[in-house]
């Protein structure tokens, strides 16, 4: 269990590490980032005051190592525009975010998981068929367009649910269902797919041949079976999940660490943005951790330690 | 305007099993063929319509008249034939302004994934091929460049290298080569230890030769695969950017582009929002079907049930051992 964890540990600092690399090369690289902090009206002496101030009178490498630095010290720099500090922006609205984010990704479990085993075990039929068909199309649908329409349906023709803004559990819905259309079809192929070969193991023949009843083979041991790539699964699609909360809080005019770092892409406030990406990465990377622990939990053939090649 | 019915039909229609047996090679008799037939058939309409957008569209995607704005679709009260899918708020045909999205939106997936691949094939034959050093390199980087969410790579870098078609495909293409290196090097690794890969070797090939002329073709299959399913993503990535106004930029209509534009009339003009989405679904949907039914067809016909549920092709790529035999030994 130790070395898993120093493994994982280790694994997450040189992801970590990497991820902060392309962040930084992204920002600097990709032209003088004058330009994009100051106005094109701004004088000689603003530039050169900014230019020390940034470090970028310095080489490349130099400025890389201070920025490392500033980041080991937790400084994550100050927005330009408010002059808060930007982790502490971005902190206060983590919150927000993680909520939708849980309650999705639980919603698109739960659903997935049932349609999946509702497909697979009446395999072929017209149930599985539409099951099917359903996930085929909520794949290819753009989970911001399922948020509009979703606001179209329930909240300009039924009003029955508040089109945006934040409040209480009402408020929640729409967003909550617009993103986890955005995974549940992975999740539900990927049970589907899992349960059909499971069914088809002697584990569970050995089973159906003692006489237990058809629900308790299913539901107590075939699907415990399945539980282990569908969380893998989820902990990958927490990378896509949180791209996903970046445009549905926009959508859906609510705040968090999605709306805001949209908002300080349009005001060009680099420091915000590079917090807020550093931030949902960060979440992405221990998403995918907690999710292989996790794993090791349910399933005793996964044996911590013995991992490593 | 005809030309969807006639492709249409021809892909999907006729139930006369014979009908099947005399058109169709042998491969396509199966519904994975017919899958592969309609969703493809579906797609060639879609690129001749772009294509041919000028011919096809009755209106001029970015000149409206005022006198027209925000008319209904015909169907409704208000509409009229003029304008099938009704305007938007400048009086712009909206049926028009899909037809010229079409042109973005495929142009964006195939290059992209293009580019995507012609960074990511290389690396990952390489990868695989030579194994030690270089390989534990490239799957550092690899492992890294995908714990970065694509989405939020994308918007990062379109945020700071300013929106434009070209800036577009430069980001989605190299934000989206690392699933390519990561399947392929996974493939590479199987096929590096068949014989005729061992045989050249021994006959003294050079690497760089056994490399190229021996294993790539042998990777042919599932680049395939991968490539249909990143064009999909790719066409909704940009819908994504293009939504966020950091995509390509008004007037050259896009999906993405005229979704924003519909948000803002969301209570009345619900239109506006519906039938772009509608267009991405379509051309998403024929594309992810075409990927599923490619992989079942080169998987041969007899795991056709179990594979086209695999969830992603990272995870299972797409049998290409079976077409080894094929490959000078």
């Amino acid at each position: 269990m130790l070395r898993f964890t120093l493994r994982s540990l280790v694994h997450l600092i040189v992801v970590l590490w990497g991820v902060v690399t392309i962040t930084f090369l992204a920002l600097r690289l990709s032209g003088n980032p004058l330009d994009a902090l100051l106005s094109p009206e701004a004088t000689e002496q603003q530039r050169a005051q900014l230019t020390e101030q940034l470090g970028l009178d310095q080489p490349i490498a130099m400025q890389y190592l201070l920025f490392l630095r500033q980041l080991g010290s937790g400084d994550l720099g100050r927005s330009i525009i408010t002059g808060t500090r930007a982790g502490q922006l971005v902190g206060d609205q983590f919150a927000h975010s993680l909520l939708l984010t849980v309650l999705a990704l639980a919603v698109s479990a739960v659903v997935g998981v049932g349609l999946g085993v509702l497909a697979a075990t009446r395999r072929g039929g017209l149930i599985d068929r539409s099951v099917v068909a359903l996930a085929a199309l909520a794949q290819a649908a753009p989970l911001f367009w399922v948020g509009l329409i979703l606001i179209i349906v329930f909240a300009v023709h039924l009003q029955v649910l508040p089109a945006s803004g934040m409040g209480g559990a009402s408020h929640l819905v729409l967003p909550v269902v617009a993103l986890a259309s955005g995974i549940m079809p992975y999740v539900l192929r990927l049970t589907r797919t899992t349960m059909l070969g499971v069914l088809d193991t002697e584990f569970i023949r050995f089973q159906q041949a003692t006489g237990l009843g058809h629900r308790s083979i299913i539901y107590r041991h075939a699907l415990k079976n399945c539980l282990p790539p569908v969380v893998t699964l989820l902990g990958l699609q927490a990378g896509p999940l949180l791209g996903g909360v970046v445009v549905i809080e926009t959508v859906f005019g609510r705040s968090g660490v999605g709306s805001l770092l949209i908002d300080s892409i349009y005001s060009r406030d680099y420091p915000v943005v590079q917090a807020a990406v550093l931030v949902i990465v960060v979440a992405v990377v221990l998403a995918n951790v907690l999710a292989d622990l996790l794993v090791a939990v349910i399933d005793p053939r996964v044996r911590l330690g013995r991992t490593a090649s | 305007m005809t030309a969807p019915d006639q492709l249409g039909t021809g892909a999907s229609g006729g139930r006369d099993p014979g009908w099947r047996r005399r058109l169709l090679p042998e491969r396509l008799r199966h519904r994975a063929g017919l899958v592969a037939l309609t969703s493809g058939g579906v797609l060639l309409v879609l690129v001749l319509v772009a294509v041919f957008a000028p011919v096809v569209a009755p209106h001029s995607p970015t000149g409206g008249e005022l006198v027209d704005l925000l008319k209904p679709p015909a169907w409704m009260e208000g509409g009229s034939w003029r304008f099938p899918l009704g305007t938007d708020a400048l009086g712009r045909d909206e049926l028009s302004r899909l037809i010229y999205s079409a042109r973005i939106s495929l142009l964006v997936g195939f290059l992209a994934a293009l580019i995507a691949s012609a960074v990511g094939v290389p690396l990952g034959l390489v990868s695989g091929y030579l194994g030690g050093r270089v390989d534990s390199a490239i799957v550092g980087v690899v492992n890294i460049m995908m714990a970065f969410p694509f989405l939020l790579l994308a918007l990062l870098v379109a945020a700071v290298t300013g929106p434009g078609l070209r800036n577009v495909l430069l980001i989605l293409g190299l934000t989206g080569w690392p699933i390519y290196t990561r399947v392929i090097r996974s493939v590479v690794l199987e096929l590096r230890e068949r014989t005729f890969v061992t045989n050249a070797r021994v006959l003294g090939l050079s690497h760089l030769r056994v490399m190229f002329r021996h294993v790539l073709p042998g990777v042919w299959p599932t680049f395939l695969v991968i490539t249909s399913l990143q064009i999909g993503h790719m066409i909704l990535a940009e819908a994504f950017l293009s939504f966020l106004g950091l995509g390509i930029q008004p007037p050259t209509p896009t999906w993405g582009g005229m979704l924003d534009d519909g948000r803002a009339h969301i209570y009345d003009q619900w239109w506006l929002t519906t039938f772009p989405g509608i267009a991405i679904l379509i051309t998403v949907l024929c594309v992810n079907l075409l990927s599923d039914s490619i992989r079942d067809l080169l998987a041969g016909s007899t795991r056709q049930v179990a594979s086209t549920d695999e969830p992603d092709p990272a995870t299972a790529p797409a049998a290409p051992a079976t077409r080894q035999g094929d490959h000078p030994s």
